[in-house]
Parts: structure tokens; C-alpha cells; sequence
């Protein structure tokens, strides 16, 4: 079911971009770029639905009323939480439309991750298995295996620039990509993060310690894993931060020592 | 630090560990295991050993290395060289082909002592190694046919000359005593020299990627199958290119000959038997699954094994003499000795299944740990 549903199309689409872009140097990192710009552009309503919905929390934080609320029943967990529920009727807020768009977001990684492995093919189990799942109507006999070399890395494996000397904890040199898709993501996620006047904000709160721990897990995942993983990592936040920046969202003082409060 | 954000950062954590969990390797330790045998003992390699099984009983001899590391994993075919020694190479991060002396066992490891090591290669061993006289000639998966010197007496060797082919190597190259052939995953075919190194004629493009051996067939020509779906005849005095049949489907593992005609799978689940003189298809047959693994001839009969995980034995004439289904996944090249015919599968409940000669299932090998 994963398979026929995400790997199986994500690979074969993978492969069609390859096959149009073969004479270009480093076709397969241009694949994967393109890859992501069009899976970007799919679940762009889920991005602004989370936006959209982080701004709605963001703004009842700042009610009046439901302050007033909070402070009314703060020793009644119970009676908070159906006033809770009520004004998020009355203001027409789905508390679940911020993390929800987050949670589809993940399997398309997974899935991406396995396909760029499933297509680069770098063993002969995972030829195999490429082979098992190219659609019959693509023809790319001829163009396995992929050539998995982008600039200075190849993508099948995690990048680094070689050292001079050996360092243990880091097998593949210096990790360049991994630190820029630290950096990438912890900056696209200030830029969406609302400023705030509240200091007991949760949402803030919880937008706070995703922007300390999104950089370090992605940044992780870069290190570790293939670097076309790291090129997807990087367009995607690039292309995100390029959406909130045209249709002005971005909250540019975050980037700023202490420029997330209003 | 507040609870609610120790918990946000399990919570990631455990997100990560899925994704490593759930995205499979990168590494070349996630594939099927080499297999040979020297007519008594059958070596095993996979995963982080290589083991040395008795054909007679089915029971461990010996393992090596003597303790598990995460840096060396086995899936090349181990090689037997003329006086006994095992040649393995390793497809972890540590690139070492190493050379085992089966008869100096440590009493108290229970390991073959290292005769010698070669640890320049860049990438991972997944091909076995050819021996021709004195060198060795070990293809890796950095694209360089490594050639070694067996009788300089170094316990760390040097590659006494590193041919570059370009992509990666991994299938064990065939000679006929005059060249050397090794196909490439890159689509080529090459026949190197093996006193001069310099390549014989310019390298046949495949058409698609071939991860089988070349067979060295009747009348000497050399047989080769590709992701083209065909096999080719390639005379070794000019390199001449002569299509010797196509195919439904991908063919992965290399040819086998009885002398007069060759045999082949695949992927599609044929099995396919050829005039090697004038390429006319035989008879093809179609088993339970793929045949990834290049077939085998004993008593007469040719042996294949089936991604489904059966075993079959089929007479010149393309019918089914007897076949046992094994379990598991088989991608692994079969191998006979002993009056047994042994096995490899893959997410099977055993390492090695071992077949009498009519295709019963008379014992199994499962590693201890």
C-alpha cells in the first residue's frame, strides 16, 4: 500500500524528470529540485492553511475576553476547557488546522527519502527493487543506473567536504549541506512564527521550541542520511520562505535578537 | 526545562528514529549474501561474517571476523583461491578485501588468521574477486578493477595496478587465460590484458546496465546479458558484437553453458535456453517468480533458484525434473558440492538450505549467535 501509493509514484516521477533533464550535468539534482518545487506547489494549501491557522491561535492568545476567560477558570481545568471549545466555535478556529497540514507533510518526506534511495539504486537489492517498480510506460532501461553526482556531492550518500584531518563523528568530511538545511529551517520557521505580546502564549511557546528543534532534527537527518535528501530539505525551505516572503507573511523581525515580541 | 517540551522532544526523536527505521539503507549491507563452496565446505558471507559451513553435515566450522563491527558487512561472493585461501571484501564502511588462511584457525576465536589485507579501495566490495595465476583481480564499487600480486609476501598489500573502468563493478569478471572480462553496471563490457593491462578493443556498450558475470561459452566466444533485454555474443579476437537473443524482461544474473548451448533468467520469470552458435531459442519455461541469480549445471540438469524462493532443476530439453520450494527470497548464485545443492535465501528462517541431488531439503544452516 505505501509502496503503490508513494514510493512507486514518487520514484517513477523522479525518473520521467531524469529522463527529460539526462543531458544536463547533475540531472538527478535538478530532478529532485524541480521534485520538490512541484510537491511545494501540491500541498501549498496545506502550508497556508497552517499559516492561516497558526495566525487564528496566535490572535485568540490576544483576545480580551478569552484572557479573561483564562484567568476566570484557571483553577477549572474542565469549565476552561468547554469555554476553550466554545469561542473556537464562535470564531470558527480549528485547533488541530496548524499540526495537521505538519503530520501530512511527514509521510511525503519518508516517502521522498525512499524513493531518492529506490531511484539512485546504490546497491544491487535497491536495483532490484527499482526495477520491480518502474512503470511499464517508462522506458529507462537505458538510463540505469542514475548518475548520482550534483555539483561536488553524490547524492547517495550524506555530503561532506573532506577534512585534513579524521574526525570520528563526522565519516563524510565537513557537513556543508547539513548545516545550511539547519540554517534554512531555522529561519523559515521564525519567518512564520507571529510576533507576540503575551509572555504565557502557547502557541508561541510551542512555535519557539519547534524553531530550536526543527533545525537540529533536520539538520540531523542531513548528516546522516543521502544529501538528495539535504537538496529537498534546502529547496523546500527556500521555496517556503520565498512564498511567505511574496505574499507577505514573513515576520522578518524574528530573524532579529528579540524581535519575536510585538 | 518544562515538561511539554522534553515531551515535543521525544516525540521528534522518536520521528527520527522512524525515518531512519522506516527509510531503509543507503549502505550496501541491505542485500542478498555471496555464496561459494570448494567442494567440501560452503562460506557463507553475510552480514557481518562469513562463515564456513560443512557440506557433509550443514553444521559452522569457523566465522569470521571474530567479533561483529558495524564497519564490515559481507555480500560479495566469497572466492576460493587454488591453495585454499578465502578472498572476501567487505561492503561496509571499512573497503577491505581480505585474504583468510582457512587453515590456521585460531583455537580459541574460532577465526581463520588474515593471510593478507588490501584496504585502498574507495567504495564497497559486492563482486567477487577473479584469481588468474598469480593476481588477483578484485572489481569495486568505485568503478577501479584493482589488481593485486598474490606472490609478493606483504600482509598489507598495494594494488600493483588499479584499472579505472567507471561505474560501478559488480559482477566477478571471467577470463579464458587470455583476457580478463568484466561488465560494468555503467552498460560496458571490457577485456582487459592481464599482463599488459591495456584494454583488448574499446569497451561494447551494453545498451543497460549489467550486473552479471560475462560467461566465457563454446568456441571461446564471451556471453553477456543486460537491463537491453538481450544477450550478446561477443567474438574475443575482435570484439565483434553479434545479438544473440532478446529477452521479455531484464536479464540480471550472467549465462551458463553445458558446452553447447547457454541458459539465462529474467526478471520477467523466464528462464531461457539458447543455441550458442546460432542464438535459435530452445525452449523457455516459466517458473514461480524472477531469476535474478545465474543458473547452475549439475548431473546435466540446470539449477536455478526464483525470487519466490523455489529451487529447480530442469533437463536440456526444458522440462521440470524436480523443484522444491525453499522459502524466502533466492537472488543468490546457487552453488553444488558434496552430492548437495546449497542455497542462500533471503528473509527465509535460515541461511542455507541444502538439497540432495533429486531436490529434497536435508538440512539447514542457521548462524548461532
Amino acid at each position: 500500500m505505501w509502496n503503490t501509493a508513494i514510493i512507486q509514484p514518487f520514484t517513477n516521477l523522479l525518473l520521467w524528470i531524469y529522463s527529460v533533464l539526462v543531458d544536463i550535468p547533475g540531472a538527478f539534482g535538478w530532478s529532485i529540485i524541480l521534485f520538490t518545487i512541484a510537491i511545494r506547489a501540491v500541498t501549498w494549501p496545506l502550508n497556508a492553511q497552517q499559516l492561516k491557522g497558526a495566525q487564528a491561535m496566535q490572535s485568540l492568545n490576544e483576545d480580551k475576553e478569552w484572557q479573561k476567560i483564562q484567568k476566570k477558570y484557571a483553577k477549572d481545568k474542565e469549565k476552561l476547557a468547554q469555554e476553550q471549545m466554545r469561542i473556537y466555535k464562535e470564531k470558527g478556529i480549528n485547533p488541530f488546522s496548524s499540526c495537521l497540514p505538519t503530520l501530512i507533510q511527514f509521510p511525503i518526506i519518508i516517502g521522498l527519502y525512499q524513493s531518492i534511495i529506490r531511484a539512485l539504486a546504490s546497491t544491487p537489492l535497491s536495483l532490484l527493487q527499482l526495477a520491480r517498480n518502474v512503470y511499464p510506460t517508462l522506458s529507462v532501461a537505458a538510463l540505469i543506473p542514475l548518475n548520482s553526482r550534483f555539483l561536488w556531492m553524490d547524492l547517495a550518500v550524506p555530503e561532506g567536504i573532506p577534512l585534513p584531518f579524521e574526525v570520528s563523528f563526522l565519516p563524510y568530511g565537513f557537513p556543508t549541506l547539513a548545516i545550511i538545511v539547519a540554517i534554512t529551517t531555522y529561519i523559515q520557521s521564525k519567518l512564520t512564527m507571529p510576533a507576540t505580546a503575551n509572555p504565557g502564549d502557547q502557541s508561541a511557546a510551542m512555535g519557539k521550541t519547534m524553531s530550536i528543534y526543527m533545525p537540529l532534527l533536520l539538520g540531523y537527518f542531513a548528516l546522516t542520511f543521502a544529501s538528495g535528501l539535504s537538496v529537498y530539505f534546502i529547496t523546500s525551505n527556500l521555496i517556503g520562505i520565498f512564498q511567505y516572503a511574496v505574499t507577505g507573511r514573513a515576520n522578518w523581525r524574528n530573524l532579529l535578537p528579540g524581535g519575536d515580541k510585538a | 526545562m518544562k515538561p511539554k517540551k522534553i515531551l515535543f522532544g521525544l516525540v521528534i526523536v522518536l520521528a527520527a528514529i522512524l525515518l531512519s527505521g522506516c527509510s531503509g539503507s543507503a549502505g550496501f549491507s541491505n542485500s542478498w549474501p555471496g555464496l561459494a563452496t570448494d567442494g567440501e565446505i560452503a562460506y557463507l558471507a553475510s552480514g557481518q561474517f562469513v562463515y564456513a559451513v560443512r557440506l557433509s553435515d550443514g553444521k559452522e566450522i569457523w566465522r569470521y571476523p571474530e567479533d561483529s563491527s558495524n564497519s564490515i558487512q559481507f555480500v560479495a561472493q566469497p572466492v576460493v583461491a587454488p591453495d585454499g585461501t578465502i578472498i572476501i571484501g567487505s561492503s561496509g564502511t571499512d573497503h577491505r578485501l581480505v585474504a583468510l588462511d582457512p587453515s590456521s584457525i585460531d583455537a580459541s576465536t574460532n577465526a581463520p588468521a588474515e593471510k593478507w589485507i588490501f584496504s585502498d579501495a574507495k567504495s564497497s566490495w559486492v563482486a567477487g574477486a577473479l584469481v588468474l595465476d598469480d593476481k588477483v583481480f578484485a572489481p569495486n564499487s568505485d568503478g577501479i578493477l584493482y589488481v593485486l600480486d598474490l606472490q609478493d609476501g606483504f600482509a598489507t598489500k598495494s594494488a600493483l595496478k588499479e584499472i579505472d573502468l567507471g561505474g560501478a563493478l559488480w559482477a566477478q569478471p571471467s577470463t579464458d587465460g587470455n583476457l580478463v572480462y568484466v561488465s560494468s553496471v555503467d552498460h560496458h563490457l571490457y577485456a582487459v590484458d592481464p599482463v599488459t593491462y591495456e584494454f583488448a578493443w574499446p569497451a561494447i556498450d551494453l545498451g543497460g546496465a549489467a550486473p552479471g558475470s560475462p560467461l566465457v561459452g563454446p568456441n571461446g566466444n564471451v556471453y553477456i546479458g543486460s537491463f537491453a533485454s538481450e544477450v550478446i555474443k561477443v567474438d574475443p579476437a575482435t570484439g565483434k558484437v553479434t545479438l544473440l537473443t532478446s529477452t521479455q524482461g531484464w536479464v540480471w544474473g550472467g549465462p551458463v553453458t553445458d558446452g553447447q548451448n547457454v541458459y539465462f533468467g529474467d526478471l520477467e520469470g523466464n528462464l531461457f535456453a539458447v543455441d550458442a552458435g546460432t542464438g535459435s531459442q530452445l525452449w523457455n519455461i516459466q517458473p514461480d517468480g524472477p531469476v535474478v541469480g545465474t543458473p547452475l549445471i549439475v548431473d546435466g540438469n540446470i539449477v536455478f533458484a526464483t525470487e519466490s524462493g523455489s529451487v529447480y532443476a530442469v533437463d536440456n530439453e526444458g522440462k521440470i525434473v524436480w523443484q522444491e520450494d525453499v522459502g524466502g527470497q533466492i537472488y543468490t548464485v546457487p552453488v553444488a558440492g558434496a552430492e548437495r545443492i546449497i542455497v542462500a535465501p533471503m528473509q527465509a528462517e535460515f541461511s542455507l538450505a541444502f538439497l540432495d541431488a533429486n531436490g529434497n531439503q536435508v538440512y539447514t544452516f542457521t548462524p548461532e549467535n
